[in-house]
């Protein structure tokens, strides 16, 4: 059952400091993308580590099409490897960086704070996900950006 | 006579109603779509959306999805 909103309480309810990036935060700043997962960018200084793992050890979380079953540990969320999890309530991939090595404390200017089901939650930026989609040259990133652009248009024009 | 010129007024007239349609058509697709090919009356319309209605709609699809694969038999 897919649930993001109840991954994010989860979250939020165990203090995470994390961002949404990647095609959800497209979602939630407005664009009409489609998305199978949610992708977290959080801050491997401590004590965040220990609570993500609280996190997804509540949501049930497995490593994404490992045959074993493997559930990550305290040492696999310290790394900053991409994390990629199947919980209860859907993938959810945990970045410890995105592009070549941006890390969460790096992106804390280019967050925005919004409301999802009474939580609030920090996405990244419109503009700042449009650079991230720009250094992406697979064919559904490059898709993925006409339509974040189209969407940043439309914003401002609504503004004015 | 007569009834030859009501047959062919009545076809202008049709023919004009229907040269309207294909203009306003026309318009409405002009006007939803940029010349990438992206479809901004949608993203005005998700624009009118709040952020948990959007979510809400992606985790409704992918439940769908998820209820087809369930109930259709691997092939």
């Amino acid at each position: 059952m897919f649930n993001f909103r109840a991954v994010v309480r989860v979250l939020t309810e165990h203090e995470v400091e994390f961002a949404i990036v990647g095609g959800m935060a497209g979602v939630l700043q407005g664009a009409p993308i489609h998305t199978q997962d949610l992708d977290i960018l959080y801050s491997l200084n401590d004590p965040n580590p220990t609570r993500l793992l609280a996190a997804v050890q509540e949501l049930d979380a497995k490593f994404w099409g490992d045959a074993r079953e493997l559930r990550p540990d305290l040492s696999h969320l310290q790394s900053r490897g991409h994390k990629l999890l199947a919980t209860r309530y859907g993938r959810v991939d945990c970045l410890a960086t995105i592009e070549e090595d941006t890390t969460f404390e790096d992106i804390l200017d280019h967050l925005d704070v919004i409301e999802l089901d009474g939580v609030n939650v920090r996405v990244i930026s419109l503009p700042r996900l449009i650079e991230v989609k720009k250094q992406l040259s697979r064919p559904k990133d490059q898709l993925a950006l006409l339509q974040l652009q189209a969407t940043l248009e439309e914003r401002k024009k609504k503004l004015e | 006579m007569g009834i030859l010129w009501c047959v062919a007024h009545r076809k202008d007239q049709e023919g004009l109603e229907r040269d309207d349609v294909e203009r306003e058509l026309e318009q409405r697709f002009r006007d939803a779509y940029d010349e990438n090919g992206v479809d901004r009356s949608l993203i005005r319309y998700s624009l009118s959306l709040s952020p948990t209605e959007r979510v809400r709609a992606v985790e409704e699809t992918l439940n769908a999805l998820a209820t087809v694969r369930r109930v259709t038999p691997a092939r």
